[in-house]
């Protein structure tokens, strides 16, 4: 560490001047002190590839059960330390985000301001970044899983990482550590310090960590399974809206549609984890996370509507058989789907099912709205609303079989057997009618 | 660079370590008091051998203990504050100065603060710090006591990391011990109580922590409690 001080005056000390000799020296000390000696750090310096202290997944149990350590990793992505900025992604710090909508974990931004650099607290042991507080060691474990999703994408999904760069504004994604949120609806406007989320901002593709909170076990921000589920977000951006941003898109934006990306997003954290209990490790309360347990949650279509429809709110889903996460219950299912089919075609890789499918999602959209109108008839605003009631239901039913036909329809021959088998067995005729599997599922 | 720090670090504890005692032995004989509300009415006289104002009131002040209830802002969540609770016990010793009701006042603080911001349960990195603080300042008594304070001193901070499951396995490179220079500006206004014996100041305190730019701003309710000795008689 250095200190740029500049050289301190020193008054020779006289006994007939003692006053005037102690007002000067304090006065000397003190413009030094604020003029010059900052005590200002000049960080040592870390060798390239970057390797630090981070929490890191370790392990999945044979419970299905997530482990972490606070280990040390390398970075192969990072190339500018203390802006924690890099190949795929760049942290900012802060900052306020105004949003028009939050839809689970998408939101819809408008405008962001502020924002600073990480300002990382650190020191360096044996070449090793080690964080000096919870902040550092957050935005550094951060960091570490984007770095992690992008090295690993091409074995895990089968897709490059260049190709998702296309898409991202001067190729990389902006990530805002523990933003503040004002909102402006018609419902409402605020500032706050939202805690307990993550989120993707299709509009600017930027990701959002929100504020850690005390109810938290593996931090958010730090958990690969929810990093991954965000990416998964960004995924579907690339696949099925082309990276395309528009503002009333309402296939994109309708009930079921957002269910649908959700699932699409807890498939891709199964992906990369193989761990199928989303949440628990990072928020463990019982009615949350067992409807998140892709295998483990036991509900079907017909269960989520007839909750839906028996009390205005959704059951305490404290078992595995209730959901009362919203349109994220439409997720759970879609994610089950397709790990189970996945499951039945061992001798199929996981990154060519995987990247079969992102195929699959790039056609989706067009196949959706070509489609006629004895299947599904165009979304609209109304589609974006909690159903509540059996019309409304049937409504989105059909856009959801209109979206799983376009999926089976664009998937190899040998997959589509399973995949309706697993469709259907989830969604049932509700979620996946008949005339929505005519003509492409044997 | 190290070593010039060292030898600056030292020369100036002992500035101040000789400040207070010259304070001591300016006043010993004829400190005047510092903390009493003046008596309009009186004539105040300069001694030309001591340098001390000599107001004719009956109770002086030389010495006093107190603690300070103040609350730092460190930067936490993302660029937003968490004010932290850093409390301090702290004496003073007055001197005077030529300069009529200005006073000097050398100052000794202790501060300990273990708050720590919002964490999740499954990793926390807890912060530990006790401050050990040498302080000059110039103090006037009136009716409120205003004063100006410079300070140095260092931060003996603790850092450690705890974790829970599903955290199974920890580098525990993150704990460490530092000791980190700090210095401060602090500006009060005291409201004297009791003709001197309590005074009671708000202050607000502009410091900087070597390695650590999150917590620039302290503010602070300082307690203190000077016993009261009888004046002595004007020459």
């Amino acid at each position: 560490m250095v200190h740029n001080c500049k050289e301190m005056v020193i008054i020779n000390m006289k006994k007939n001047n003692l006053f005037t000799t102690l007002s000067a020296q304090i006065t000397a000390i003190a413009v030094s002190s604020v003029t010059s000696c900052g005590l200002t750090q000049q960080k040592a310096s870390a060798d390239k590839p970057y390797k630090a202290i981070v929490v890191t997944l370790t392990d999945v149990d044979t419970n299905g059960a997530a482990k972490f350590g606070l280990l040390e990793r390398t970075f192969n992505s990072l190339t500018d330390l203390d802006q924690l900025d890099g190949t795929y992604a760049k942290f900012l710090r802060g900052g306020q985000l105004s949003v028009k909508e939050v839809n689970g974990s998408i939101v819809s931004a408008d405008t962001f301001s502020g924002g600073e650099n990480p300002n990382l607290r650190y020191s360096i042991k044996d070449g090793v970044v080690v964080a000096s507080d919870y902040s550092s060691l957050a935005m550094l474990s951060s960091y570490y899983q984007f770095d992690y999703i992008y090295s690993n994408v091409k074995s895990v999904l089968g897709i490059e990482p260049a190709d998702l760069q296309t898409k991202l504004p001067s190729g990389k994604h902006t990530v805002l550590f523990e933003p503040q949120i004002s909102f402006n609806l018609s419902t409402g406007s605020g500032t706050a310090g939202i805690k307990l989320n993550a989120a993707f901002s299709p509009k600017d593709k930027q990701f959002l960590l929100f504020q850690r909170s005390g109810i938290e076990s593996i931090p958010l921000s730090s958990n690969l399974q929810v990093i991954s589920h965000e990416f998964g977000h960004s995924l579907f951006d690339f696949a099925f809206l082309d990276g395309k941003y528009e503002d009333k898109n309402y296939t994109a934006e309708s009930y079921s549609m957002r269910g649908l990306n959700e699932g699409w997003a807890d498939f891709i954290s199964w992906s990369f984890t193989n761990c199928p209990d989303i949440l628990r490790s990072s928020i463990n309360i019982a009615e949350i996370a067992n409807s998140r347990h892709i295998t483990n949650s036991t509900f079907k279509w017909e269960n989520i509507v007839n909750q839906s429809l028996s009390d205005s709110a959704y059951q305490s889903a404290s078992d595995f058989g209730k959901c009362r996460g919203s349109f994220y219950c439409i997720g759970t299912l879609f994610a089950r789907s397709l790990i189970a089919t996945k499951t039945a075609l061992p001798s199929v890789e996981k990154k060519v099912f995987a990247s079969g499918l992102i195929s699959s999602l790039k056609l989706a959209q067009a196949e959706v709205k070509a489609m006629p109108v004895s299947i599904v008839t165009a979304a609209t605003e109304d589609d974006q609303t909690d159903p509540d009631s059996s019309l409304r239901w049937s409504r989105q039913g059909t856009l959801t079989g209109a979206f799983l036909r376009a999926i089976v329809k664009n998937s190899p021959n040998d997959w589509k057997s399973k995949l309706c088998q697993n469709f259907a067995e989830n969604f049932g005729t509700g979620g996946f009618p008949e005339i929505a599997r005519s003509g492409v599922c044997p | 660079m190290k070593r010039n720090i060292n030898i600056a670090t030292k020369y100036l504890l002992a500035f101040f370590a000789n400040i207070t005692v010259l304070s001591i032995a300016a006043g010993a004989e004829d400190l005047d008091s510092l903390r009493e509300l003046p008596n309009q009415s009186e004539d105040l006289k300069v001694s030309p051998d001591t340098l001390s104002l000599i107001p004719q009131i009956d109770q002086t002040h030389r010495y006093a203990l107190g603690i300070n209830l103040a609350w730092q802002s460190r930067r936490d969540y993302g660029d937003r504050y968490f004010r932290r609770f850093f409390p301090e016990i702290l004496g003073y010793v007055y001197g005077p100065t030529p300069v009529e009701q200005l006073f000097w006042r050398g100052g000794a603080r202790l501060g300990y603060s273990s708050d720590q911001p919002e964490m999740p349960q499954s990793i926390q990195i807890t912060e530990q710090d006790t401050t050990i603080i040498l302080e000059g300042a110039l103090t006037r008594n009136w009716y409120w006591v205003p004063s100006i304070a410079f300070a140095l001193g260092y931060d003996f901070k603790t850092t450690k990391v705890k974790s829970k499951s599903p955290i199974e396995s920890v580098d525990d490179r993150i704990n460490k011990k530092e000791k980190l220079l700090l210095w401060h500006i602090q500006a009060g206004l005291g409201l004297p109580l009791f003709r001197g014996d309590i005074l009671i100041e708000p202050i607000i305190r502009y410091q900087q922590i070597e390695l650590d730019d999150r917590a620039k701003w302290l503010l602070g309710f300082e307690w203190t409690w000077s016993p009261s000795e009888p004046k002595s008689e004007i020459n």
